[in-house]
């Protein structure tokens, strides 16, 4: 490598006087007399280089950011992974369960129906439809400035959903998957209705869970109590969510497949 | 001009025993002093090259080189220690590191040149 | 700075001294962390009243004729003495450029120069010099030992759990997508057969009708149609990475907006949202629904597409993420389309909670975990 670079280098050299010590060879030597070999030499060096050039700029663009990522990111991507693991490895022994009643001989239609029945109380429960009950939380947000904005109750909302919440009732509306937030702080309004604080929030799920997600700091107790307000938080064994949802019949969304 | 073959031959050995010495020691470092010890190892290392450019150099002087390596540890030790202190410490490790890491280049650069005259 | 000192303290004490005329010590030096505290002040001084010496005892030679053998001498791969003609200018203008070359000047610690110009230019000899000799690397090998011992016992709690962490996620993304395709086939299977079973009379199909309703309710049917597509991507950062300024939070207030809007189903980088999905952020990554989403994120909403997008339009999501593209230089699109395609998501099963207010749990209700 050395003496390819010496090679090119010795023109501009040749201007100052040489050290005689370090510059004695008159005559070339070494790869300086082999012109052709040289010349591969910097070819291949040359070609290693661009190689490596577009690999490291095509890894960079690819991004797999995960090599990136701090270990306590990772920790919580994996999480977040395993729970959809288990969920979806329930999900897959439920529908083997299913398949083999159904495909089992005797009345098949009556399993059917019950079957069906089933499914249609579980997603009536998860999409609003239906009243739900089960261990969860009462929450009170009381709101004696009037500074609490639509986005802390959509807050509250995420992190009930994120702790597992099943259902979720706020005032009198029962919360679904394109329940909105709107309006301002003092005058929040959900799916249009208005709420009035002191807010009530009732979440059907497991209750430390839950009570847990709303007290992580810098979370929802921390913003109402920042904005003047108090949250009262009471795990319960059996909370009932009787507000409803009618089933909404879409215009745009057609079903495929 | 030339310094014979035995210093760094003993140089080497001595290193060697060294790391026999503290494999075999294994102190368990306290650990407020586990985030100076990258930064002594690159202040070490600049010490070695500039000893080996030295040796080269025929200026080689075994006390200049110990002197230096004790206090480049240290007082590179101490750059980070008073940057953890003001709160700029990744910084000014980073900035330890350049300047040695720069100057470990250098003293490679010379002692290559002396070796392979290239 | 430090490198840039002799020359700035050399310059008012010894005005007289021409720079390029100090045939060993060329026009700069590094000295940033180098001898003992103590020595270091005396070496600096010691050096400068050499230079003065020396200096003065070399300047009968012709000073240019000099200059270009000190800057071989220090450094071969400079390009080009500063000004072969004349000495380089001692100007404070030119103390950033003599820190860089005093940084790259390849030039034997001033320590070394030092000892060896009290010697005489002699190698160091006698048994002290044995014995320094051999102290010094022994500690220097017993640093390389111990940093590397404790190196290695630290690895496991940083970078190589790191590694193996990203592998368990990815192995972990793997497995999921391949148990969400397993779900799927599965889930159209019991669908297929409860059709069979149930298509026969007016009550199968009245239960097949209220069933197909809640799930296109529950986003368990993949839909079509005309809607918004919004792209939002963040600006780009140093290195090729993206800046983070957009987080789970402004993600969340943009799909609220979409749903104030009047949209009838969204998809948030692909995951059609579902009654219990979330937009959640670990670290650099955003999770919808627990799944690990892309940049730029790309959100999509079927709805009526006139009216989606003027209501759109006066939401706080948009005009949030408008002040984005000017605070951080996120860019930030609306897009009417015609046809949008959002997939099925999975709501999944209520684990604990149970249909109706009565008292007694239905059979198939599930007990947590």
């Amino acid at each position: 490598m050395s003496p390819l670079f010496r090679a090119k280098r010795r023109a501009p050299r040749g201007r100052h006087h040489l050290d005689p010590n370090r510059f004695a060879e008159a005559r070339p030597t070494g790869l300086r007399a082999h012109p052709v070999l040289s010349g591969v030499l910097i070819g291949v060096l040359c070609l290693a280089l661009g190689v490596a050039l577009v690999t490291q700029a095509r890894r960079t663009r690819a991004g797999d950011t995960l090599a990136e990522q701090r270990p306590q990111d990772l920790v919580v991507l994996l999480d977040g992974l395993q729970q959809r693991e288990a969920a979806l490895r329930k999900e897959i022994a439920d529908s083997e369960e299913t398949l083999s009643r159904l495909r089992a001989t005797g009345d098949r239609a009556a399993a059917a129906r019950e079957e069906a029945q089933r499914r249609a109380a579980a997603l009536g429960v998860l999409s609003g439809t239906v009243p739900a009950a089960g261990p969860g939380v009462r929450i009170g947000l009381t709101d004696p400035a009037g500074k609490i904005s639509p986005e802390v109750l959509l807050d509250a909302l995420q992190e009930l959903r994120a702790a597992g919440a099943e259902a979720v009732q706020v005032g009198e509306v029962r919360v679904g998957v394109d329940s909105a937030f709107t309006g301002a702080a003092g005058d929040v309004r959900l799916d249009g209705v208005p709420l009035r604080a002191p807010y009530s929030l009732l979440a059907i799920g497991d209750p430390p869970t839950l009570a847990a997600a709303l007290n992580i700091p810098g979370g929802v107790v921390d913003t109402v109590e920042r904005s003047g307000g108090r949250v009262e938080l009471r795990q319960a064994d059996r909370v009932e969510i009787s507000a409803l949802r009618p089933v909404r019949t879409h215009k745009y969304a057609r079903p495929t497949g | 001009m030339r310094t014979p073959l035995l210093g760094p031959v003993i140089g080497l050995l001595a290193l060697v025993v060294g790391v026999g010495l503290g494999l075999w020691l294994d102190p368990t470092v306290p650990p407020w002093v586990q985030p100076y010890l990258p930064i002594a190892v690159v202040a070490a290392l600049d010490a070695v090259f500039g000893g080996v450019h030295a040796m080269l150099d025929g200026r080689f002087d075994a006390k200049v080189f110990v002197v230096s390596f004790v206090s480049n540890v240290l007082v590179a030790a101490l750059i980070v220690l008073l940057g953890d202190a003001l709160g700029v410490g990744a910084q000014l490790s980073t900035a330890v590191v350049v300047v040695l890491g720069i100057r470990i280049f250098s003293n490679a650069a010379a002692i290559r040149r002396h070796l392979f005259k290239a | 700075m430090e490198a840039a000192a002799p020359e700035a303290a050399g310059v008012p004490a010894v005005p007289q001294t021409p720079v390029v005329s100090r045939p060993v010590l060329p026009p700069t030096r590094s000295r940033a962390a180098e001898s003992t505290v103590g020595e270091s002040g005396d070496a600096r001084k010691a050096e400068v009243r050499d230079t003065v010496v020396e200096g003065a005892a070399t300047v009968t030679k012709t000073a240019v004729e000099d200059t270009a053998p000190v800057w071989r001498e220090t450094n071969p791969a400079w390009p080009e003495p500063p000004s072969p003609t004349g000495p380089p200018p001692a100007r404070p203008m030119d103390f950033a450029a003599s820190l860089l070359r005093g940084l790259f000047v390849q030039r034997l610690d001033p320590a070394y120069e030092e000892a060896a110009r009290r010697r005489g230019n002699r190698p160091a000899r006698g048994p002290a010099q044995w014995v320094w000799l051999v102290v010094g690397t022994v500690l220097v090998g017993v640093l390389f030992a111990v940093a590397a011992l404790d190196a290695a016992d630290r690895q496991p709690g940083s970078e190589e759990a790191q590694r193996s962490l990203a592998d368990d996620v990815r192995t972990a993304r793997g497995d999921t997508d391949e148990l969400a395709r397993r779900a799927g086939a599965l889930a159209r299977e019991v669908d297929r057969a409860r059709e069979a079973a149930l298509a026969g009379d007016a009550d199968g199909r009245a239960a097949l009708d209220r069933l197909g309703e809640l799930e296109r309710a529950a986003a368990a049917v993949p839909v079509t149609g005309p809607g918004l597509r919004i792209t939002v991507e963040e600006a780009q950062g140093q290195g090729g990475s993206h800046r983070q300024s957009v987080l789970d939070r402004d993600l969340q207030v943009l799909v609220n907006s979409l749903w104030a809007s009047g949209a009838e189903a969204v998809a948030v980088g692909g995951v059609r949202l579902q009654p219990r999905a979330t937009v959640r952020q670990a670290g650099g990554a955003i999770l919808v629904d627990n799944r690990p989403i892309r940049h730029p994120y790309v959100l999509e909403a079927i709805g009526p597409p006139e009216d989606l997008q003027t209501r759109f339009v006066n939401t706080d999501g948009y005009g949030r993420f408008m002040a984005f593209t000017q605070l951080y230089g996120t860019r930030f699109t609306v897009q009417r389309v015609d046809s949008l395609h959002l997939a099925a998501a999975n709501p999944g099963q209520p684990r604990v909670a149970t249909p109706g207010s009565g008292p007694a749990p239905s059979p198939s209700q599930e007990g947590p975990r």
